[in-house]
């Protein structure tokens, strides 16, 4: 019975060493690139369809795709940086009240794209969970509807 | 911009500064290299647009605020 655990042992415990050895330690420093996309949603007066309000933009929420770059400089502090595009449908048409019937004005669609670059808090939360938290500041190019 | 049906304003770039602030959550996969992305940004901008007419008899100066959140996800890659 022991010669058996004894093999067991000498079986399993290189085995386990071995998975150990080949699990990959997150180290302090380090970067990442990550691709994104998803939904981007006007908030104020850049997607209010008021035409009371001479700053609406009329913007339905539209997509955002972005490339993201992260270098973890130590444990919580690192350097971001960005690319993104976003496009906002408009409202289709808006009827403007005009002596008593209504006239169509109608918006194609908004865009924008640019960079940023800027600081990042990371908190490990545990061994496979970071929490990035970014302040970034950039240049955009945008384009009003035609 | 269409006015019944027809055009009535040309469309304009323009280039600003931007802001943004933001939070992912980073999930490593399996003690790999790879991770999963969720985001939420937020991002403004206020650019300065001229609009001009079809017929270039109009010309305006405006100014569009523009605040939009995103919510994205994705995959990464630790270097």
């Amino acid at each position: 019975m022991k010669k058996h655990f004894y093999t067991t042992i000498l079986i399993v415990l290189p085995l386990f060493m071995w998975a150990q050895d080949n699990s990959e330690k997150t180290p302090e420093k380090y970067q990442y690139l990550a691709v994104h996309v998803g939904a981007g949603f006007p908030v104020g007066d850049f997607g209010s369809n008021t035409l009371s309000n001479e700053e609406a933009g009329f913007a339905k929420t539209g997509v955002n795709v972005g490339v993201q770059y992260g270098y973890k400089l130590g444990k919580n502090l690192g350097l971001g940086a960005g690319a993104f595009y976003n496009f906002f449908n408009a409202a289709k048409t808006v009827s403007v009240p005009d002596n008593g019937g209504s006239i169509s004005v109608s918006l194609d669609h908004w865009q924008y794209f640019g960079v940023t670059v800027g600081p990042v808090v990371t908190l490990d939360l545990d061994d496979q969970v970071s929490l990035d938290l970014r302040a970034m500041a950039g240049v955009a190019s945008a384009n009003a509807p035609g | 911009m269409k006015y019944q049906g027809n055009a009535l304003l040309k469309e304009d770039w323009s280039t600003t500064p931007v802001m943004q602030g933001g939070a992912n959550i980073r999930v490593k996969t399996n003690n790999s290299r790879i991770y999963i992305f969720a985001n939420a940004d937020f991002t403004f901008l206020e650019p300065d647009f001229t609009i001009t007419s079809y017929d270039d008899s109009f010309t305006e100066k405006i100014k569009q605020r523009m605040s939009v959140l995103n919510l994205t996800g994705g995959v990464g890659f630790r270097l």
